[in-house]
């Protein structure tokens, strides 16, 4: 609000440089519910985070309303976050639960636990849609994917794609690092399956 | 010779499976020199895996997300109150901390709240504006007044004005978070326009006690 008394007042966030000063500012203004500061955020990690949703769900429908929860929900968490860094991981981490809790509902309505893993995709999941107009695409490959159980995708894109490590894996998807490593050999060997 | 198939299986499943060390990696690149079929495999897993970690991480959604999240943005905690009381409480402790006999100004800037007030939000958004201009002014006159003496302050109150602003500062960024989950909420528009109010007799006190230094 008063920026011009925050630069007159010599504190702690002198000593940093610009950049870090305009981050802390802007969690600052997260933590302390500014809209605008907010809306920033949320500008700056739309992408990243739908992209994640986009890759996981296979649907832009539901990658848009996983997106919208995660941020309805870091609002609501506004106070918690250390560092933007930490808000980024914050928002992945709620994500990959946010679908996992999702699908798991889904699928007990259904009858059927998500830990089933009979090789074929969850026909509730509808048909696979890729992300239209996205250059660099290949259908194929996205089709590869789309058509992996939602498990053995989940750990093979948190894997190879976004570098985590099986006991991150694990913790994210509420299983072991064994059970990681194992739903990843079989995500790789059906990948080339289908793509082959 | 006759355990390389079950050991070459064995390293190929450790590397699929994401969990084999440099050592073995190695090792299972060697056993693929020697084996057509394993480096036949192994190329074709390599080419997939590494088509997976080309895909972009990040996808612009189609449509604009924003609004609609903003619709969803729950509606004020509990808290809120309490930051208007520690805005109160702040700007009461300001006066005495400045020593200034004056009273705070209670004309509204924008309209007056009362039975005649407006409840139209568009008219209510027109207010905000324009006691944000006043207060932007307010700002922009400290800055120049206050700016070359701030050193003069005494410590205590130079810290004491920083502190009461900063928390005057977040009760109105909670009322601003009301008001986008709540626009045409007339109450918290008065409560708005008041701190707005308040924070500009602060700092025009600040600016007055500094200028008699």
């Amino acid at each position: 609000m008063h920026d011009a008394l925050w630069e007159l007042e010599a504190g702690p966030d002198a000593a940093l440089p610009a950049a870090d000063l305009a981050e802390e500012r802007l969690l600052r203004g997260l933590r302390r519910g500014d809209a605008g500061a907010f809306e920033t955020l949320y500008r700056r990690h739309a992408s990243s985070l739908y992209g994640l949703a986009m890759r996981l769900t296979c649907r832009a429908s539901e990658a848009e309303e996983l997106t919208q929860d995660v941020f309805v929900r870091a609002w609501e968490h506004r106070e918690d976050f250390r560092s933007l860094e930490h808000f980024a991981r914050w928002l992945k981490r709620v994500a990959v639960n946010g679908w996992i809790n999702g699908l798991r509902r889904r699928r007990t309505a259904a009858g059927r636990p998500l830990d089933e893993d009979d090789g074929e995709r969850d026909a509730a999941d509808g048909a696979p849609v890729t992300p239209a107009g996205s250059p660099g695409l290949r259908l194929d490959l996205e089709r590869a994917l789309a058509a992996l159980t939602p498990r053995l995708r989940a750990v093979l894109l948190l894997f190879d794609l976004y570098g985590l490590r099986h006991e991150e894996i694990a913790e994210l998807l509420d299983m072991t690092p064994g059970a990681s490593k194992v739903q990843l050999h079989r995500a790789r060997t059906r990948l080339r399956e289908t793509l082959q | 010779m006759t355990d390389a198939p079950h050991r070459n299986d064995e390293l190929l499943r450790r590397w699929l499976a994401g969990e084999s060390t440099e050592t073995e990696e190695r090792e299972l690149d060697r056993a693929a020199l020697a084996s057509p079929a394993l480096a036949a495999e192994l190329r074709a897993h390599r080419r997939a895996i590494a088509e997976v970690r080309a895909l972009p991480r990040e996808l612009a959604p189609e449509r604009d997300l924003w609004p609609e999240i903003v619709r969803r943005l729950p509606p004020p905690r509990r808290r809120f109150p309490f930051a208007i009381v520690a805005g109160l409480a702040a700007a009461a402790a300001l006066v005495v901390a400045v020593r200034v006999a004056e009273a705070p100004r209670e004309a509204p800037l924008a309209y007056a709240a009362g039975d005649g007030a407006p409840a139209a939000p568009a008219v209510e958004l027109a207010a905000y504006a324009e006691t944000g201009r006043a207060l932007a002014a307010t700002r922009d006159e400290l800055r120049r007044a206050v700016a070359p003496r701030l050193d003069a302050l005494p410590p205590e109150t130079r810290r004491m004005v920083f502190e009461n602003l900063e928390t005057i500062d977040r009760a109105i960024a909670d009322i601003e978070a009301a008001l986008v989950r709540l626009p045409a909420d007339r109450e918290l528009a008065r409560t708005y326009i008041s701190y707005r109010e308040r924070e500009i007799a602060l700092l025009r006190q600040a600016n007055r006690l500094a200028a008699r230094l």
